[in-house]
């Protein structure tokens, strides 16, 4: 085994470049994600309908597309501040991982895939349901913890 | 907040960006759209992605790969031990989808110089970015392993500090922990070295 230091090319053109102002940075970035707001809700939504379609099917086969599509749902979610949405499609993802390596539970994902359809629905005004919503998803995810 | 004085401001870093949904490359793009990159190379296969490093001066890789054709963990395995020198070395922020402590650790133990959990946030990222920069781990070189030195250990709260604000806090027993969601602060504490005595 051997050791160097790290001396890469990234650490030495940012030792040059000095303090920068990392709000004015990441708001430059938020401005175009803003203005991508309306084509990402269409993907949102689509990338839903697709999960909705893999868990109708209940084919073992495509376990993983499930992982994935709901991964991608936390990000086009979050681009569009649909932060209940992404937190349950987080969920999804957590719960899929538990009974990957167990056993395998339809009925959990199912459970899943409803609630974000709906908390996709859902008006910003109605927290509380949303919150209750969550708390759901958060026992199913506990009870297949164990 | 004032464009004139300091819409200047700029990373100045060769990007490779590295996604294979149809839709991430547009959101690393808008992420990362802001920071002043001086060139972003946007590669939708590991082949492209391979041949863009080979044929630029790339300083930073950030991939967001989570299907089954592409494994992120298997790309950045591959990242560290198909390249030679400088090019081997290359900072890798992998971005996960779930980030369990078991899929942190096998990015970590891929090579992987920093994980980010979905959402990515742009200050997030970038913040993540700018750690790269203070990064002091050392770069190991094995027959199985290249990459930041993975020699860590789990310090818990500091000292003097009883009681976490947060519930996913590490206490003095952390059994508790594994397989569940991890919050950035504690894949953080998975990456970020300390030293430890061995004798």
């Amino acid at each position: 085994m051997t050791t160097k230091p790290n001396h890469n090319s990234l650490k030495r053109k940012l030792a040059k470049v000095g303090k920068l102002p990392v709000e004015e940075l990441a708001g430059r970035s938020q401005l175009t994600i803003d203005l991508m707001k309306d084509e990402f809700m269409v993907v949102m939504r689509n990338q839903i309908e697709e999960l909705t379609d893999l868990l109708h099917a209940k084919d073992p086969a495509n376990i993983r597309s499930i992982y994935e599509t709901s991964s991608q749902i936390i990000s086009s979610a979050s681009f569009v501040k649909a932060e209940t949405v992404s937190r349950a499609a987080q969920s999804l993802c957590e719960v899929h991982e538990i009974m990957s390596a167990g056993k395998w539970d339809w009925e959990a994902v199912t459970v899943h895939g409803k609630t974000i359809q709906l908390l996709a629905t859902l008006e910003p005004t109605q927290d509380a349901v949303s919150q209750s919503l969550l708390d759901g998803l958060s026992a199913v995810v506990a009870a297949k913890r164990g | 907040m004032s464009s004139k004085s300091s819409s200047s401001a700029q990373l100045g870093l060769n990007t490779l960006l590295l996604t294979d949904g149809p839709h991430t490359m547009d959101m690393l793009s808008a992420v990362t759209s802001g920071f002043g990159m001086a060139k972003r190379f946007k590669a939708r296969t590991v082949e492209e992605a391979f041949d863009f490093h080979k044929m630029n001066p790339i300083d930073l890789i950030i991939m967001d790969c989570s299907t089954e054709e592409m494994n992120g963990i298997e790309i950045t395995r591959r990242f560290r031990m198909e390249f030679n020198g400088d090019k081997s070395e290359t900072p890798i922020l992998a971005v996960a989808g779930h980030a369990s402590q078991v899929q942190i650790g096998h990015y970590r133990d891929a090579g992987a110089s920093f994980v980010v959990a979905k959402p990515v946030a742009p200050g997030i990222l970038l913040q993540r970015i700018l750690w790269l920069a203070k990064d002091t781990r050392e770069l190991v070189n094995t027959p199985s392993f290249r990459g930041p030195d993975r020699r860590v250990r789990a310090t818990g709260l500091p000292s003097g500090i009883t009681q976490g604000r947060r519930a996913t806090d590490l206490d003095a027993t952390v059994s508790e922990i594994a397989g569940q969601n991890l919050d950035q602060s504690k894949i953080d504490d998975m990456l970020k070295p300390v030293r430890v005595n061995l004798i």
